[in-house]
């Protein structure tokens, strides 16, 4: 059976996180070309996400949003921030 | 020697990529000398009908990559659910899937259809624009699983492996300054997460 579930994000949280993935997609040079696949959703391209989350609805924001949730199971909330912050910085 | 039932769908792109997952588990014309046969329903050949007869004709492992929900195997059409399940004949079934751990699985052995279940209880994370990322290590161990002398679940724990050093890699080690390392390793984390063996 499927575990319990982790703590959800924040508002605050989810806002700070669809604006640094949308920076890291837009500044992605080759962003057409990296394709994923969230469970049934996808595939979709960084800015297809980006996106998403800028509307913060859809099946695609909401699965990315469970996926960053169970991900700060590990890594603070800032480190993940981070992750995507500066892998855009590094090819824009 | 093993009679091995394939089925995947490969209905969308996603399907798809799960498609070559399975072609890096059995690569077409090589030989993989535990399998003695090879049943291969793909494309439009995977109906309900045929999936139910496939598996109420019997073999020992059944490898399904696709869609899935919960409660069933196939998410635009049901190819079998926790009541049509029981045609099945206690094969061991691995499901490169989403959700299906959840209820299909488990529901599936405690009915005695399958002897077995490898899969997933939640969301599948799949890397499209680079199949072999994840997907190659999963194909691996199903392989070696198909070889014979280890169990489903030391199969499972050895995908669980696999995928925690992937998120590590992408996480902290080299792979860390990849454009999509964020990504990618909170997709082994989830899929790790996930994995269930019943």
């Amino acid at each position: 059976m499927a575990e319990p579930e982790a703590e959800p994000l924040t508002q605050s949280q989810r806002r700070e996180l669809a604006e640094v993935v949308s920076y890291w997609a837009e500044r992605h040079p080759r962003a057409q070309d990296r394709l994923f696949a969230f469970g049934d959703e996808g595939p979709f391209s960084p800015l297809d996400l980006a996106e998403a989350l800028r509307s913060d609805d859809g099946p695609i924001a909401r699965q990315f949003y469970r996926m960053a949730q169970f991900a700060l199971e590990v890594v603070p909330f800032g480190r993940l921030v981070e992750g995507f912050g500066s892998t855009g910085l590094a090819t824009s | 020697m093993t009679d091995v039932l394939i089925i995947r769908p490969e209905n969308d792109d996603v399907e798809k990529t799960l498609a070559v997952w399975c072609d890096l588990t059995l690569p077409p014309g090589l030989a993989a000398p535990a399998v003695l046969t090879v049943t291969d329903l793909r494309g439009a050949a995977v109906t309900a009908a045929a999936v139910q007869s496939a598996l109420a004709s019997g073999g020992d492992i059944v490898l399904y990559f696709g869609h899935a929900t919960e409660t069933t195997l196939g998410l635009w059409t049901t190819l079998v659910d926790t009541s049509t399940v029981k045609c099945a004949q206690g094969q061991v079934m691995i499901a490169i899937a989403c959700k299906a751990a959840d209820t299909f699985g488990p529901s599936a052995v405690a009915a005695g259809a399958l002897a077995e279940y490898l899969g997933f209880n939640d969301i599948l994370f799949v890397y499209n624009g680079n199949p072999a990322v994840i997907g190659y290590n999963i194909a691996d161990r199903i392989r070696t699983y198909l070889d014979g002398g280890i169990s489903l679940r030391q199969t499972g724990d050895d995908i669980v492996t696999d995928l925690r050093d992937i998120e590590s890699l992408f996480r902290d080690g080299s792979m860390s300054t990849h454009v999509d390392a964020a990504m990618i390793w909170m997709g082994a984390h989830i899929n790790w997460r996930g994995l269930e063996v019943i």
